[in-house]
């Protein structure tokens, strides 16, 4: 079975970092419902062919995140008391992280912060057509 | 039987080693955790060969120890701990089946099961003589022999060199499915892609010393460069180097880099300072560390950053 | 290692059966083309072969043999020692292994070659001219000692050396020859011939000379018509010496090959 997650173990980008990322990402997207079985840790380390333990920290990690849990002999399960509270936060996770890397490439070629907002009301327009805040503009 | 976890499976006391005048290995400490996959990294002539030979007492220790589980090599640790060396050993003459006969008469672990699943694996034949073999199905019958005991302490030399794509694949999923469930592995690889996926932790070394150790990816949050752009030649960034963060520093015109230690960001914001045209923060991979550590000059940072993680 | 050692062992003995096999066929081709066989004059009544004298060529062919044998340890320095110095085995262990099957490889090599002759002496059928000397008994002890001796110095010469034992192991046959040859010279002036002669106490091959009289007739076997300072001792005591040097030989290649480094 084809893993659903990739993950790029030539980046710079922690491994573990891209994992947790995707696992929410996933989550965000209802892509995992809750109730759902996580592959195991050796699994999904064959799959992707990384270190179990770096898998291991993984799953630690998501516990601790509230995103999923894990009960010893049974598996790994994404959390489904307050499931879909925490796929948004889970979702909110991920277009924070996307937002704060646009944001600092915006900044390291000196856009200035000005700049930055007109950049980002011109990307809410293209992408959120509908929205009362940009009718008011 | 069960190990004090906080013993090391391998452990490496200043361990030198030298052939008449020449150093191979100098003052080389290290340790291996119990179950974890350790990357041996380092240009032709690092002292790698000659660590895993110290280590598995083929050559004898200039100065120095190596233990295992706490305590030195004995015979008898063989039967749970399986070498492949760089160079194929195995006799020419003998056939696969031969091969694998030999493997099952001297270990009391070796799995017939396990050994043919491998062999179908690597699609070797038990029929063939080994020097009828291809260099990479030599290799392929090296760690088919290595793999088939269950070794609970895996040292592999370059154990991809060789292999096509595909089992240098397979070869990655035999050490990752060992290690899951709890061997121990030490490889070496001028492959770093190999070791960036597999390795949980990797030593580098250079010219015989170790220049760098570490959790792989505790290295690539720690390593960073910050790369900043000037609109004029770029300021003199003398006052940087004092920081203990920072290690190299390389400036090329308008372009500034220097090597940090740590996210980056203090730095980053230090430059920002200056008025530069554009401040980046860039992401290490392995690769990058690597050359970075074998590099003519900029190992300080890296010597430095092998204390604070190294046990 | 013993069963590496053992296929090793026998892959040798198949070798030396196809080396009897062919000989032998060679031979009686020869000799029945001849119009030889089963045809030996039976007329001189002097003509015998004493059983030790077979020993002695048993013994020489066997040598011969375990040139290769000897050199187990020098040829596993031929990159082999990764493998095995990784197994569950001491370095002693492992030699006392080699040496054990190496032993059996020896004295099955001796067994064939008196199998060979046996089969030739059936072939022309002269069984009759076999004596038996009293001292025959004797003298296969020292004759069987005599492989193993040369076994054991082969090891201890290349025990720390790679492919290079194979010339080392020519040189040694090419010294032992020619020591020999200088101990029993006459010709020799009497400080060298002495010191020759102490020194080939050391060479396997002068234990290997036989010789004994019939009447007027003298039989020399692999020793020339003087017979060695040392082949003047008792064989018994020959056997001795041979077996101090089995494992004075043997002492020295398992010292060497513990403090051999791959």
């Amino acid at each position: 079975m084809p893993s659903i997650f990739t993950v790029d173990p030539h980046s710079g980008v922690p491994i573990y970092l891209q994992l947790i990322e995707q696992v929410k990402r996933s989550v965000a997207l209802g892509v995992l419902t809750p109730g759902e079985q996580l592959p195991t840790v050796k699994q999904l380390a064959l799959d992707l062919t990384i270190n179990a333990n770096t898998v291991g920290r993984v799953y630690r990690e998501l516990e601790r995140d509230g995103v999923i849990e894990t009960s010893p002999g049974r598996g790994s399960f994404v959390r489904d008391n307050g499931g879909v509270g925490r796929a948004t936060r889970a979702a909110s996770d991920v277009a924070a992280a996307a937002l704060d890397t646009a944001v600092r490439e915006a900044k390291s070629i000196g856009i200035a912060a000005d700049d930055a907002i007109a950049l980002f009301r011109k990307a809410l327009a293209r992408w959120y057509p509908g929205s009362h805040d940009m009718e008011n503009r | 039987m069960m190990m004090n976890e906080g013993t090391p499976a391998i452990s490496i006391d200043r361990l030198t080693k030298r052939y008449g005048q020449t150093l191979a290995v100098e003052s080389l400490s290290l340790s291996v955790p119990q179950g974890t996959i350790f990357g041996l990294l380092g240009t032709n002539g690092a002292g790698k060969t000659t660590t895993f030979k110290c280590m598995l007492g083929l050559a004898r220790p200039s100065e120095g120890s190596v233990s295992f589980e706490g305590r030195p090599l004995t015979p008898p640790l063989f039967e749970r701990l399986a070498y492949v060396p760089e160079k194929c050993a195995l006799y020419e003459w003998m056939t696969g089946a031969q091969l694998l006969e030999m493997q099952r008469r001297s270990f009391s672990r070796y799995d017939d099961k396990r050994a043919n699943e491998l062999m179908d694996l690597f699609a070797l034949d038990r029929k063939k003589k080994l020097g009828k073999f291809s260099k990479g199905q030599q290799t392929a019958m090296a760690l088919v022999l290595a793999f088939s005991i269950h070794p609970e302490i895996l040292v592999l030399d370059e154990p991809a060199a060789g292999l096509d794509p595909v089992h240098q694949r397979h070869v990655l999923d035999l050490i990752i499915g060992e290690s899951a469930g709890g061997a121990t592995v030490v490889f070496s690889s001028h492959q770093i892609g190999q070791v960036e996926r597999a390795a949980e932790r990797v030593a580098i070394m250079h010219q015989g010393t170790l220049r760098l150790a570490g959790e792989v990816e505790q290295l690539k949050s720690d390593l960073k460069v910050v790369e900043a752009t000037f609109d004029t030649d770029a300021p003199s960034l003398n006052g940087l180097s004092a920081e203990p963060s920072v290690g190299q520093i390389q400036r090329a015109g308008r372009l500034v880099r220097v090597y940090v230690k740590g996210n980056g960001d203090e730095i980053a914001r230090k430059i920002g300072d200056m008025h530069p045209r554009s401040v980046r923060i860039l992401d290490q991979n392995l690769e990058d560390i690597f050359l970075t550590t074998v590099g003519s000059s900029g190992s300080a940072m890296a010597a430095d950053v092998a204390g604070a993680s190294g046990r | 290692m013993r069963y590496t050692q053992t296929l090793r062992m026998l892959n040798g003995l198949k070798w030396l059966a196809i080396v009897f096999a062919a000989f032998y066929a060679l031979v009686v081709i020869i000799a029945a083309s001849n119009g030889f066989l089963g045809h030996i004059p039976h007329g001189d009544k002097k003509f015998e072969i004493p059983l030790p004298a077979l020993f002695a060529l048993a013994a020489f062919v066997t040598c011969i043999f375990c040139s290769s044998y000897g050199r187990t340890l020098s040829s596993e320095n031929e990159d082999h020692l990764p493998v095995v110095w990784t197994r569950p085995k001491s370095r002693l262990q492992t030699t006392l292994t080699i040496v054990g099957v190496d032993s059996l490889g020896m004295l099955a090599a001796f067994a064939m070659y008196l199998l060979l002759t046996a089969v030739f002496i059936t072939t022309f059928q002269v069984w009759h001219y076999v004596t038996v000397p009293s001292d025959a008994l004797a003298q296969f002890g020292r004759y069987i000692v005599q492989p193993f001796a040369f076994y054991a110095l082969v090891m201890a010469l290349t025990a720390s050396t790679g492919c290079a034992g194979r010339g080392l192991v020519g040189w040694f046959w090419v010294g032992a020859i020619f020591l020999g040859i200088l101990a029993a010279s006459p010709f020799i002036p009497n400080p060298w011939h002495a010191i020759f002669n102490y020194v080939n106490f050391l060479n396997p091959l002068a234990y290997g000379s036989y010789h004994t009289t019939s009447g007027t007739e003298t039989i020399n076997v692999m020793g020339g018509p003087t017979p060695t300072y040392v082949a003047g001792l008792a064989p018994v005591m020959d056997a001795a010496a041979l077996l101090i040097l089995f494992a004075a030989g043997l002492t020295l290649g398992l010292i060497q090959w513990r403090r051999l480094e791959a």
